[in-house]
């Protein structure tokens, strides 16, 4: 569905994806790991096309993102949802209202009918009765569950997570694991993870890559991960501080 | 507590300022007049320092015009002045400049004289004018004159003082009494040398009445003479130039009232012919060089031959006729405006701009083209037919579309009213501007996309002028739509006159190559 | 020595880009606020935030500089014998410079640096993105209503306070410094033109739009964490309050041509 080849970037003469190359496979769960730092986000946010490469391309359906303009990308962008790291929902708006955004925004749908699909999502995420408070407060698991009902609120066909699990407690981390899984085998979409969360990651990947000094160097299913000899990777999935990767 | 939308608050706090501003407008503005209105004096001051255009001309203190323009002719300022419809200046009206208060501003007062003078019409001239007083001037003058009077007294003072100064003033009496003894006898002495000067005119004059025939048979000789030589130069001058012939008429003519003027003297020709002989034979050459004369010019010789034979000639006064021509075009104000417009449409929720190019030849009509981009676009009716199970069914609708349109206009104006006409949004149609507050506001009405099955689309609109440049513009468009298009509508623009843009392309860096 | 070179072509740099960058913004603006959809809620709030919530402090300082105005000009003209020109001192004063140039900074230090606060924490939690992928332009759907709301209230704001600002001349001309109300009045009628106060609400239009777009500028580019939503509204305030001067002065000197 998506393939991404050689995709090169810096950030002032900083090399942090050096030729990336990745096929995302339509309907599956693809989990991005790496270290912190190690160019994550960047990768995502230039499949979401919020930032150009300095070189190579990532095809959506055999059409290059990376040389679209702000028109074409936004007709691209509806068919994807993201979740950010802090879910990044609007202050000013109430939960309902960060749902139902982009319904309002792109749809001619009346207010009753933006409310019945807001409802819908948010208990699809296993929130109830919490339309009208604002996210100031609301917990950090359950502003990460508004960001994901906000993300599906348009049914994407691809949906984005940045480090989904990231500042929550072990459980609530589980219990989006399992959302992710729910979600992703009602309407059978396609998820790209990325984390660092290795648990999260067994639990949810059909298809694992890591991404290690601006390279990927190994794909595979959660099994072959697991049975692979690669030192940098065996370190970085047993969380070792000892090993190939050198920690500053 | 009433829970308001934002929405309310906003109106609410908008029509706060507005009828603030209005307020204000209203106070400050005072009666106003426009234009248009009233008629034209002028006064000729030796200084108009200080007086500024619109400054307020008053008669008792009361506003009744504006000070229009202020120009330099010969060496004084031409001050125009508008007067309101209602005043009547007359003509021992007398002009003064004044300063309102002590610091304030300058005006013209104007101070009536008697009721039964007549009026000064429109185009007349205020000829009474008193020199101004100047507040600085006064001060310094009075200061001077002070000095002076200091000066002048101090010296009295010391001159008078003592014994002294007594014997002065004897002295200064004893001189006077010789002053008017000498003046007495210069009248008696120049009484006898007046009396000569009377003699001697009375002399002249009847030496003058004497010799009175002998002139007039002169005259009598040299018109004969005149005549000969006409006739004889006749066929040249014939050949030469019509303009002489009629000269040579006219000539005749005037001999002949002198051939009557001589004969009525008749009586006396006898002695005075042999003492003008000779005077008559320098006529004779005189008149056979004009004779001379009359064949060059014939010839194309000597510059008034040339003038007159010259083609060139004809292409000069062409010329200078074309000059004259387009220095009265300038003369009428050609101008040139460049403008821009935008409105926003409440009922499509979308913005119609308008970008305008006003050409005006004179003041009081223009030209005007512009190019739209209208979102109600042009309206067509749109017939689709349907057949289901062999009933056909005919839907009609209006289709409004997005488009580019032309307008093309041609306006005059009368009075405070322009009407104009032609292309209105790439349809024939036509509207009136009624303008009020010297200008400033303009009100609207237009018609055009007439279409029999649909109303005309009537837009009415006021346009108010911020200043020269700016103006702000509201009103509603489509107001008998019958297809539900009416809408109220917001706007705001520019323009530009050609100076202006002339003066923003000099003054912004060009590249040269 | 390299090293003093280096920070003046970096100062050189900077002002360029910031330049730069706030007229790209200020273009790309311009070309979204004709773009449809209008959704006009938005920008009614970012009228009330500016506005209707700006009255209170522009009531204030504007019937305070009108009063102060009157006691300053009085203890002048007094020397001269011209108290009653006191009105149109404080009239044309306000109406000219101090209306429009008090309610331009005032509205910059209230809404100006809460406009910068905002979007930087928006930008710097990552809300700015989260627009861009749900595929919202941010300058139309954010920057575009907060400048249009600038341009629009900041002539309103100022025609109050020139008027709160003659009016607490007045009070203070009449029953304190006891000037004839009608010689007041009069004064400051003769004197004072109609293009006195749309000078100063031209003015105050550029006002706006110089608060709201610096402001802008400001939080959508913010970086740097919490500290630097801080920054970009202290850079935001003093950006706008020294443009706003400058702008001033242009204006002024263009209008008295």
């Amino acid at each position: 569905m998506i393939k991404i080849t050689d995709l090169k970037k810096s950030f002032n003469s900083k090399k942090v994806l050096d030729g990336v190359n990745l096929d995302i496979e339509q309907g599956k769960i693809t989990v991005i790991i790496g270290r912190s730092g190690e160019g994550k986000s960047v990768l995502i946010k230039h499949i979401i096309g919020l930032l150009k490469p300095d070189g190579g391309s990532i095809s959506l359906d055999d059409e290059d993102i990376t040389a679209m303009d702000e028109k074409e990308l936004n007709n691209v962008r509806k068919r994807f949802g993201m979740l950010f790291q802090s879910a990044a929902l609007f202050d000013s708006m109430t939960v309902a209202e960060n749902v139902g955004f982009p319904l309002k925004e792109h749809t001619d749908m009346d207010e009753d009918k933006i409310m019945e699909i807001v409802k819908d999502k948010l208990k699809r995420v296993g929130l109830v009765g919490v339309e009208n408070m604002m996210p100031a407060d609301l917990s950090g698991g359950m502003k990460k569950r508004v960001g994901l009902a906000r993300a599906i609120a348009m049914d994407p066909e691809i949906v984005l997570f940045d480090e989904p699990t990231t500042g929550l407690d072990p459980i609530m981390s589980d219990s989006i694991a399992h959302l992710m899984l729910e979600t992703q085998k009602d309407l059978k979409t396609t998820y790209i993870a990325i984390t660092h969360d290795i648990p999260l990651t067994y639990k949810i990947a059909d298809k694992i890559a890591m991404l290690h000094e601006g390279k990927i160097i190994e794909t595979g299913t959660v099994k072959e991960i697991k049975a692979s000899t690669n030192p940098v990777l065996m370190q970085f999935v047993e969380g070792r501080a000892e090993g190939p990767i050198k920690v500053y | 507590m009433l829970k308001l939308t934002p929405e309310a608050k906003v109106g609410m706090f908008v029509l706060l300022g507005v009828i603030i501003l209005v307020y204000m407008s209203l106070r400050i503005g005072g009666i106003q007049f426009g234009k248009g209105e009233g008629y034209e004096i002028f006064v000729k001051l030796p200084s108009a320092a200080g007086l500024d255009k619109d400054a307020s001309v008053r008669i008792a203190g009361v506003e009744v015009g504006r000070v229009k323009d202020i120009l330099l002719e010969d060496n004084k300022a031409k001050v125009i002045i508008r007067v309101h419809p209602d005043v009547k200046v007359g003509t021992d009206f007398v002009a003064v400049l004044k300063t309102k208060g002590l610091l304030g501003e300058r005006y013209l007062e104007l101070i009536p004289g008697s009721p039964n003078a007549s009026m000064i019409e429109h185009g007349g001239e205020i000829t009474r004018v008193t020199t101004y007083t100047d507040m600085d001037r006064l001060v310094g003058q009075l200061s001077e004159i002070a000095t002076d009077i200091k000066a002048v007294s101090s010296s009295v003072s010391s001159v008078l003082g003592g014994g002294e100064g007594e014997a002065v003033l004897r002295r200064i009496v004893t001189n006077i009494e010789e002053v008017t003894t000498n003046l007495n006898t210069v009248i008696s002495s120049n009484d006898e040398k007046f009396g000569r000067m009377l003699t001697n005119f009375e002399e002249f004059s009847k030496l003058l009445k004497d010799k009175s025939p002998e002139i007039a048979d002169g005259m009598k000789n040299i018109a004969d003479n005149l005549n000969q030589v006409i006739t004889e130069n006749r066929e040249n001058l014939k050949g030469g130039i019509s303009n002489l012939k009629s000269a040579s008429v006219k000539l005749e003519e005037t001999m002949e009232t002198l051939n009557k003027l001589a004969k009525n003297v008749e009586p006396k020709i006898d002695d005075a012919i042999t003492s003008i002989g000779g005077a008559a034979k320098k006529v004779d050459d005189t008149a056979s060089s004009i004779g001379n004369v009359a064949k060059k010019i014939d010839k194309g010789e000597g510059t008034i031959g040339k003038l007159i034979n010259d083609p060139s000639t004809h292409d000069n006064l062409n010329k200078t006729l074309t000059g004259i021509n387009t220095y009265i075009t300038k003369a009428d104000q050609f101008k040139t405006f460049l403008g821009f417009r935008s409105e926003y449409l409440f009922g499509a929720g979308d913005a119609k701009s308008y970008l305008s190019l006003r050409i005006q030849p004179k003041a009081d009509k223009y030209y005007l083209i512009e190019v739209v981009d209208d979102p109600q676009g042009r309206r067509k009716t749109k017939t689709t037919e349907t057949t289901t199970g062999g009933i056909t069914t005919t839907t009609k609708e209006v289709i409004t579309e997005d488009q580019i349109k032309f307008s093309a206009q041609i306006a005059k104006r009368f009075h405070d009213a322009t009407l104009r006409g032609g292309i209105i949004e790439s349809t024939g149609g036509f509207g009136v501007d009624y303008y009020l507050f010297n200008d400033r506001l303009k009100l609207t009405l237009e018609a055009f996309d007439f279409d029999k099955k649909r109303n005309p689309r009537v837009k009415t609109a006021a346009t108010y002028n911020i200043n020269k440049y700016f103006f702000v513009t509201g009103g509603y468009d489509d107001v008998i739509s019958k297809v539900g298009g009416e809408s109220l509508f917001i706007g705001a623009g520019f323009h530009f006159e050609d100076e202006d843009i002339k003066y923003l392309l000099t003054s912004a860096p060009i590249p040269t190559r | 020595m390299s090293g003093f070179f280096e920070y003046i072509g970096e100062m050189a740099e900077n002002a360029i880009r910031v330049t730069g960058e706030i007229f790209l913004m200020l273009y790309q603006s311009v070309v979204w606020m004709f773009v449809p959809p209008f959704k006009l809620r938005n920008l009614f709030k970012q009228m009330e935030f500016v506005g209707v919530k700006s009255m209170f402090v522009v009531l204030l300082t504007g019937s305070f500089t009108g009063m102060v105005l009157a006691l300053q000009s009085y203890n002048a003209l007094k020397r001269f014998g011209a108290e009653s020109l006191v009105g149109p001192t404080v009239a044309l004063s306000m109406a000219r410079e101090l209306g429009p140039v008090l309610t331009g900074l005032m509205v910059t230090g209230r809404a100006g640096s809460a406009m910068a606060t905002e979007l930087g924490t928006m930008r710097v939690t990552e809300q700015i993105d989260a627009l861009y992928t749900m595929a919202v332009n941010p300058i139309k759907y954010l920057v575009v209503p907060r400048i249009i709301a600038g341009i629009l209230m900041l002539p309103v704001l100022t025609v109050i306070a020139d008027f709160i600002g003659v009016a607490g001349g007045y009070f203070i001309s009449v029953h304190v410094l006891n000037i004839n109300p009608g010689v007041y009045i009069g004064r400051t009628i003769d004197f004072v033109k109609v293009e006195d106060i749309f000078d100063g609400l031209i003015k105050s239009f550029f006002f706006g739009l110089i608060l709201s777009l610096v402001a802008c500028y400001q939080g959508f580019y913010t970086k740097g964490g919490a500290e630097g939503v801080g920054r970009a509204a202290t850079k935001s305030v003093v950006m706008a309050s020294v443009l706003i001067l400058i702008a001033d002065y242009f204006l002024t000197s263009m209008m008295l041509k």
